[in-house]
């Protein structure tokens, strides 16, 4: 019986049903978007990984990206129990067919003793078994349009190296598919084309079956003691949860903004059929209906649409999800040798979307549900004058304050002063930022009637007169309505107030930060766009630099990652520190610039950034142990230095220290200063040319190279500008949606407006005043909030990811809020206050 | 003989319901004239308000011609006809139909608000409206704060202020009781018999015929008796007959100073 009053009520209903549906859509959309990025993300590296790995027990890896002696593979076999050890190394490289590229994995194995671990099969052809030989995968062939016997063109540390293919590996095998182009080739080959010679990437390890696999890992690990990592292959996945974490945290919040947004929605919707069917309430109460039996009619429509919404979210977010793995990828899966590939929907996911939108969905409808069961069945006997106001007393007022006390209390508790964010830290934040909110909307409604008497009456008189007084009160009438309403606009731009306000903060952190570090001419690199190049640089090519006319100065740069004390990753970076200081200065938190070069040259010294810093609880003047493939190290800590690179913290050392330690003379990058400013362009011109064919760089000059990271910032964003214009749109649609509500409920009233004398457009005008209040209270207050908000991940984010920023209010966005809130809300309010003028009066003062 | 306020000739509404036309109201034809307190009466469904709202402009009729204070409805725009409600009719209605935002005095002053009169030249006539229904000092009150005859008084007073030529009354006392019901007749006669208010009033009270000057009964759209009360048998119309007070001795009009 319920599925029938509900379903004929919904279908008459059907535009508002729509809009409640639509509501949820979209909340549930970005849910699962998220929840299928992240899987998508993790299965993909856990995917390549397992590939990788094959069978292997354990793994040797390096702490640093830079590989480890060959001889640890003496070592490793040695220890009891290791029944075989398998060498590799693995590169990520261009490869080039005439006038085509394409970026692909490369593994430099022992065919022969690779196969005891991994499954490689072959298409056609055989394994590389001679120098210069590769096997590639169909994906790759396909791109570049190889076959077999062709020869391509890789790129190597000291240019570009002719491999003749000799083998089409099926992607079942190792590669799985996860790689997407991938290639084969001869372990020594591999070694001295990525300029690591007498070094590897990874020791693979079968532990006999007699052998008890955690006593062979104990003993790996006292024989390495430091110089590398041992552990099972998938522990490698934590690492990319990691990274993804902070990503996947922005996303889920734009994702519960518009979620929220959707209650609203279906707060005031559910709210508003409530109001419309007293009297077929009152009439099904008198009927002999239970109060229970009213609760379960209401919830059922509410949960009807939640499920409906819920079904195209998930179809949605899986579209969404298509989109977000690609554009991730695009910015930075790249470096991890990761192909974007379609998203899988799963269980969790489904589970999650349905949860997530049906659970929203009774929670709020659960508040007017609340009301029908109190309609008594008398009121369908009773004739009614005009709706009344709802009153509110301070309680609600007093709840809702305490509700934000509470929140910023466990914020200001647990706010970490020795350490970095924990992801639990991170979701209990999140649940406290709700409970504030929630406080918001609970005390939003106490709080509309002094606002309205000072603020929005006033203000409205002198526009419109005394339709704007009319306007301004009606926002009292349904006081809690119109707050989820203000509140649902509120959220959606003080997110966009946040991540506006971030973009403009981080892009001028940034700014400043390059300007006063970043001092070079010109950049050299192989070929790969962004940060860090993928094929590093051989040290003859950097010493030949050096003998272009007009080159100054050529200062080797090395990047890479580390692993610290607490199995965190963070950012190495190697300097020339005598040329450094040259050419650049850092802003200094603790220490002083030039002493603290001194030591840097001295060697043995290191700078951190306060990221660092806090994770290991170390300060100038503290040793910092560092694990290096010549045993952890402790180099002196001179300097901590402002960061902008979100890789959870940086540790900066002396080139000389670094070459010692980890036996690697190649560079990711080379800083050039020239003798001449001017001569930039012709000196980068002769740099192309002198290299030209034999090795294709990417020369940036220091603009150049600055719009590059910067547009990475924009790129960032613009994914959030997407879910952020989501957000409004929801917002949008509660607007609307209550203003509907609002002339339905008092169509009476607007008749007698009209029978009194009102015109249509006087009629017009206290509706789109009506909007144009909440759109004015949501968007002052919803840029409050969005400046608190962004004050607090100011002060969090270096916490988060080890990048600081510097807050910087986007005069920009604020303008465009206040634009969305003051033109948008009287935009969407002119529907229903058509709706309002054109009710035939007569109709409208014979409507209860 | 005073001017007319509204004439209709032959004047017939006719909805369409379930497919088939409903002839609401059926050629009438009727005066009222300036000063007249006419009470319009009939059983549910005779057509009484559809006639009110034929005669106040809210609705056009389908066949016939009403002229409301000299000019043709059917002819007039929306705006124009929105006008004449505004400067030149009041209304009260069963259920009163007051904004629950605005307090009595800021509910009496709207009509004047919208026509853009100066806000304390507005509040100084709903207070002077306010005094003559007797809730001078229930001025500051709400509508949920005051009694179903207050409320009605407070609507009578805000259909005043605008000194309309006529006033509209659907049911006024229909959501009253009988005490409640009397003081508002007696007020509206005071209000005819003080300052010559011209008032139709469609109702079921059967006390209203007493106090008007003219009583037109429908059957079925049609005018069936339309004649002063007073010389009518109570019987003939199911009405009581009851003589309506002397108020022949009550301020005049002019002197009124309530405008």
């Amino acid at each position: 019986m319920y599925g029938t009053l509900s379903r004929n009520y919904l279908l008459v209903k059907k535009s508002r049903s729509l809009i409640t549906i639509l509501g949820i859509t979209l909340g549930v959309t970005m849910i699962v978007a998220v929840t299928l990025t992240n899987a998508a993300i993790l299965s993909r590296y856990t995917t390549l990984l397992e590939g990788i790995a094959g069978r292997s027990d354990l793994q040797v890896i390096p702490h640093a990206g830079q590989g480890f002696p060959e001889s640890f593979l003496d070592e490793v076999e040695s220890v009891p129990g290791v029944e075989t050890a398998v060498p590799s190394v693995f590169n990520a490289a261009p490869v080039f067919k005439g006038e085509r590229q394409v970026n692909a994995a490369f593994y430099g194995v022992d065919p022969d003793r690779d196969r005891l671990i991994r499954d490689h099969r072959l298409e056609e052809g055989r394994f590389p078994a001679a120098r210069r030989e590769a096997a590639v995968t169909r994906e790759l062939a396909a791109g570049l349009g190889l076959k077999m016997e062709d020869q391509m063109r890789l790129l190597s540390t000291s240019g570009l190296v002719e491999f003749r293919v000799v083998g089409v590996l099926d992607t079942r095998g190792t590669a799985r598919g996860a790689l997407g182009p991938f290639g084969l080739l001869q372990l020594a080959d591999a070694q001295q084309v990525f300029g690591k010679i007498h070094k590897l990437d990874s020791i693979d390890i079968l532990v006999s079956d007699h052998a008890d696999k955690l006593e062979v890992e104990q003993t790996l690990k006292d024989r390495l003691s430091g110089r590398a990592r041992v552990g099972t292959p998938l522990e490698r996945s934590r690492d990319m949860q990691k990274l993804l974490d902070s990503i996947i945290f922005a996303l889920s919040m734009a994702g519960s903004i518009a979620l929220l947004a959707g209650s609203f929605i279906i707060y005031t919707n559910v709210s508003m059929g409530v109001a419309e069917r007293r009297r077929d309430l009152s009439i099904l109460r008198a009927l002999g209906m239970r109060r229970r039996e009213i609760m379960t009619l209401v919830l059922t429509e509410a949960g009807l649409m939640g499920l409906l919404g819920s079904l195209i979210g998930l179809a949605w977010g899986y579209g969404l999800a298509d989109t977000l793995v690609r554009e991730l990828a695009g910015q930075f899966l790249v470096s991890y040798g990761i192909q974007p590939s379609r998203v899988a929907l799963n269980t969790t996911a489904v589970i999650l979307g349905l949860a997530v939108g049906i659970i929203t969905s009774l929670v709020a409808a659960g508040f007017p549900a609340r009301q029908a069961i109190r309609i008594s069945p008398l009121e369908a006997m009773r004739p009614s004058d005009l709706n009344g106001v709802e009153r509110n007393g301070p309680a609600r007022g007093l709840l809702g304050l305490a509700m934000v006390v509470a929140g910023v209390t466990f914020t200001a508790v647990t706010w970490p002063t020795d350490r970095m964010f924990q992801p639990l830290l991170l979701r209990a934040w999140g649940m406290a930022a709700a409970l504030m909110l929630l406080g918001a909307v609970v005390g939003l409604p106490t709080l509309l009637s002094p606002l309205n008497r000072y603020l929005l009456r006033p203000l409205l008189v002198r526009i419109f007169g005394i339709t704007g007084r009319i306007a301004a009160d009606n926002l009292l009438r349904q006081p809690r309505r119109t707050a989820a309403t203000i509140c649902a606009l509120l959220v959606s731009l003080a997110y966009m107030v946040t991540m506006g306000g971030m973009k403009t903060s981080q892009i001028a952190t940034f700014d400043r930060w390059f300007e006063k570090t970043v001092g070079w001419d010109l950049n050299v690199s192989t070929s790969f766009a962004g940060l860090e190049t993928q094929v590093e640089m051989d040290p003859a090519l950097v010493a030949e630099l050096e003998l272009v006319p007009g080159v100054r100065l050529v200062s080797p740069q090395k990047m890479g990652r580390l692993i610290l004390g607490d199995g965190d990753p963070a950012f190495l970076q190697a300097f020339d520190h005598r040329k450094l200081r040259l050419y650049s200065e850092y802003p200094m938190e603790q220490g002083r610039w030039a002493p603290a070069m001194d030591d840097m040259v001295q060697g043995g010294a290191a700078m951190i950034s306060p990221a660092v810093s806090l994770r290991l609880g170390v300060k100038p003047g503290d040793l910092l142990p560092l694990p290096t493939p010549a045993g952890e190290k402790e180099f002196r800590v001179v300097g901590v230095f402002k960061d902008v690179t979100p890789y959870g913290g940086t540790v900066q050392i002396d080139r000389q220290d670094y070459v010692r330690y980890w036996q690697d003379q190649t560079s990711s990058n080379v800083a050039v200063l020239v003798t001449e400013k001017t001569r930039v362009e012709e000196i980068r011109r002769a740099i192309l040319d002198r290299w030209g064919e034999r090795m294709p760089l990417a020369v940036r000059s220091n603009r150049e190279f600055w719009a590059e990271i910067r547009s990475q910032y924009e790129a960032a964003y613009r994914l959030m500008d997407v879910l952020i214009w989501i957000a409004v749109l929801v917002s949008g649609l509660a607007i609307a949606n209550t203003l509907f509500a609002s002339v339905m409920e008092r169509r009476r009233e607007f008749g007698v407006l009209r029978a009194v004398g009102s015109r249509r457009r006087e009629v017009m005008q206290v509706v789109v005043g009506e909007a144009f209040s909440t759109g004015l209270v949501g968007g002052f207050l919803g840029i409050a909030c969005g400046l608190v908000l962004q004050v607090y991940m100011v002060q969090t984010n270096e916490l988060i990811n080890g990048a600081a920023v510097d807050f910087m209010i986007s005069w920009s966005t604020i303008a465009t809020s206040l634009l969305v809130a003051l033109i948008l809300a009287p935009l969407v309010g002119m529907l229903p206050a058509r709706r309002a003028a054109r009710l035939d009066v007569v109709e409208a003062l014979q409507y209860e | 003989m005073a001017e007319p306020v509204v004439e209709l000739v032959g004047v017939s509404k006719e909805y369409q319901r379930g497919g088939t036309g409903v002839k609401a109201v059926d050629g009438v034809s009727l005066t009222v004239r300036r000063g007249e307190f006419v009470v319009v009466m009939g059983k549910s469904g005779s057509g009484k308000s559809t006639l009110l709202h034929l005669m106040s402009g809210l609705q056009n009729p389908t066949g016939g011609r009403v002229r409301l204070l000299g000019r043709e409805t059917s002819q007039l725009s929306d705006d124009a006809l929105t006008l004449i409600r505004r400067d030149g009719v009041g209304f009260i209605f069963q259920f009163f139909n007051l904004l629950p935002t605005m307090n009595a005095l800021e509910n009496v002053s709207l009509p004047l608000l919208l026509a853009r009169m100066h806000p304390a030249k507005a509040r100084e006539r709903a207070k002077n409206l306010l005094d003559l229904v007797g809730l001078a000092d229930r001025a500051a009150h709400r509508p949920d704060e005051l009694s179903g005859g207050q409320l009605q008084r407070v609507a009578i007073a805000r259909a005043l202020v605008a000194k309309p030529h006529v006033l509209f009354a659907d049911e006024p006392t229909g959501n009253l009781d009988s005490v409640a019901g009397e003081e508002i007749l007696a007020l509206l006669k005071d209000t005819q018999s003080r300052l010559g208010q011209t008032i139709v009033m469609v109702t079921h009270d059967p006390r209203a015929a007493a106090f008007s000057d003219r009583l037109i009964i429908l059957r079925d759209g049609k005018v069936i008796e339309n004649r002063d009360p007073r010389t009518v048998a109570g019987a003939a119309a199911g009405v009581a007959m009851e003589t309506p007070r002397d108020l022949k001795d009550a301020d005049p009009y002019e002197g009124s100073g309530y405008f």
